[in-house]
């Protein structure tokens, strides 16, 4: 390990000059180049949004607080659902991975099925102000219009349920 | 029920490139028992190029209301774990310019609190509960308070309290005659322990300062050489004297003391710390014969000073000479280089970000006052025009979209 440490790290100059750059090695301010953009947004994949983003969203969709008990499943399952906790060697990992949407659609059952979301949103789901308040978004005629293409099929509590999980399930619920 | 839950959750696993309204349809295509996708769902075209800005010079100076409520609905879930609400977006679509009060205004919120904990506990790696008689969660606790009570951000590593559980300050637990904030936690000083104590003082370069090794002479001069040990003082091969060092054919002496001259120094600042974080005043600094290069006596690490020098804590950080720890904190969190880190990192943790450009950093830095807190930080971060523009301009609004997202074409 020392020797690594000791490899890795003598890089710099002797004596503070380098060939490569005679004043020395520069701050990371220094290092900069000419301005551009403030950031580079990373493409490869989106990020998992913290636990408790993901449940504010539930909780205005269902018209609760966070706190809700209707939600406890989910703060019981935080780690399997991505959440990070080092003492117990478990490392964040903002991934949304296959066994995480089992986890996450498993415990949105109870949650669809709960009275208090056809309250809101009808026997059949109300698509438009569903999807709203679960992407946190305005929603679009023709994304509303592929969505209820989709679900056409499907009558009642059968409807119900497949347009709560449909919002609640879709990664735009989940990810940043 | 007729529909298959388990189709759910067939999602693709590779969205790279795949717009927001693809996102959004994942799941009902999963629901409509598609087995497999490959992030060209929903193919829709791009915007014209010609209609996009590509350049600051091609873009007003403020960001439209559609990119403000495009950035603040992308930040607000990372930030106040919740998205915007109906008088937000009222007041955004009538007055962008008003972002920065209502980011401002998010900073009562206990979430931003819960936001800067995540920031600090990641960057550190720790989080969590007690183990082995450590508590893991103290670090975050303190960072929690400090954003809270509206302290400044520096405090996080200046604090002469830390935070228990029952919300009590209450002394950190290192057993240290002072307090370096997260840094004199057992926590952070047991995950970060390493042989020479590199690893601890590695850690305050990467995650405060954002620099490596070496730095420049300017911001941290090196220790004198014969103040070293022989295998840290090395220049050349003829150098390295030290035959244990020499032998392993790596540490053959050429450059070391351009790195070590300054790891010394920050190393230097642990030397009375155990594995444990356990502050000894019995530590003597010096190579246990029987332990591994780096290893001290009773699960304390090795000095990188000459024997004379081993066991004392005082030393040097960023150009200061300081006592211990304690002091080597404030130097760092009053260090420019702390503040623009730090806006470096909030970026990083607001945004999936894969590179944040220096300059705008800088630019960020230069609008903060003296002594910023977290609040201020995310103010003067995320409502910035340049940030604004940039991010918006990312997610696919550009400064000519017309009110929707319909208008914005490929999106993340």
């Amino acid at each position: 390990m020392f020797v690594l440490a000791c490899a890795a790290s003598c890089t710099g100059a002797i004596d503070g000059v380098d060939p490569d750059a005679p004043d020395g090695p520069r701050t990371a301010a220094e290092r900069e180049g000419p301005p551009g953009d403030p950031l580079e947004l990373g493409t490869e994949s989106p990020r998992l949004l913290p636990l408790g983003a993901r449940l504010a969203r539930l909780a205005d969709v269902m018209g609760t607080t966070v706190d809700d008990p209707l939600f406890d499943p989910f703060r019981e399952a935080a780690i399997s659902l991505g959440d990070y906790d080092h003492s117990l060697n478990v490392l964040p990992d903002d991934r949304w991975t296959a066994t995480r949407m089992a986890v996450w659609t498993r415990l949105l059952l109870p949650v669809c099925a709960d009275a208090r979301f056809a309250e809101r949103y009808g026997a059949e789901g109300t698509l438009g102000p569903l999807l709203e308040r679960a992407w946190g978004r305005p929603i679009e005629a023709d994304e509303l219009a592929i969505v209820n293409d989709e679900l056409a099929a499907l009558e009642g509590e059968t409807r119900s349920r497949a347009s709560c999980l449909v919002a609640l399930g879709s990664a735009e619920t989940v990810l940043q | 029920m007729t529909t298959n839950p388990a189709a759910l959750l067939v999602l693709c696993l590779r969205v790279g490139g795949v717009s927001r309204r693809r996102l959004a349809l994942v799941a009902l295509v999963a629901l409509a028992g598609l087995t497999a996708c490959d992030g060209q769902l929903a193919t829709r075209p791009m915007n014209d190029d010609a209609s996009m800005p590509r350049t600051d010079a091609a873009v007003d100076e403020v960001a439209t209301s559609e990119q403000t409520l495009a950035v603040a609905r992308f930040v607000a879930p990372v930030l106040v774990e919740r998205g915007l609400t109906p008088d937000e977006v009222t007041t955004l679509t009538a007055s962008p310019t008003r972002f920065a009060e209502v980011v401002r205004a998010w900073g009562d919120e206990p979430a931003i609190a819960r936001s800067a904990r995540r920031l600090v506990e990641r960057s550190l790696a720790v989080s969590g509960g007690e183990r082995d008689g450590i508590d893991y969660g103290l670090p975050g606790r303190l960072v929690e308070r400090v954003v809270r009570d509206g302290e400044p951000w520096g405090t996080i590593l200046t604090r002469e309290s830390c935070v228990g559980r029952d919300g009590e300050d209450t002394d950190c637990d290192s057993g240290a005659p002072y307090a370096a904030g997260v840094l004199t936690t057992r926590a952070f000083l047991s995950v970060r322990s390493g042989r020479f104590n590199l690893t601890r003082a590695g850690t305050i370069t990467h995650a405060f300062l954002c620099n490596e090794y070496p730095l420049p002479e300017s911001m941290e001069p090196r220790l004198p050489r014969e103040t070293l040990l022989p295998m840290f003082r090395a220049l050349t091969a003829e150098e390295q004297t030290d035959p244990d060092a020499a032998m392993s054919g790596i540490a053959n002496g050429f450059h070391c003391y351009a790195c070590h001259g300054q790891f010394g120094a920050h190393a230097q600042l642990f030397v009375r710390f155990d594995a444990a974080g356990v502050w000894r005043e019995d530590a003597t600094g010096l190579q246990n014969p029987d332990g591994m290069p780096g290893e001290s006596f009773g699960g304390l690490m090795t000095s990188h000073l000459v024997a004379e020098l081993a066991a004392n804590e005082s030393s040097q950080m960023l150009g200061r000479e300081v006592a211990h720890l304690g002091e080597a904190a404030h130097a760092v969190a009053e260090h420019p280089e702390f503040v623009r880190c730090a806006v470096e990192k909030l970026v990083e943790h607001t945004v999936p970000a894969t590179d944040v450009d220096h300059r705008f950093t800088r630019d960020v830095v230069a609008t903060l006052g003296e002594a910023p807190t977290f609040v201020d930080l995310v103010v003067a971060t995320v409502t910035h025009p340049r940030f604004v523009r940039s991010l918006a301009t990312q997610l696919g609004v550009g400064a000519d979209s017309e009110g929707s997202d319909a208008d914005s074409g490929e999106e993340r």
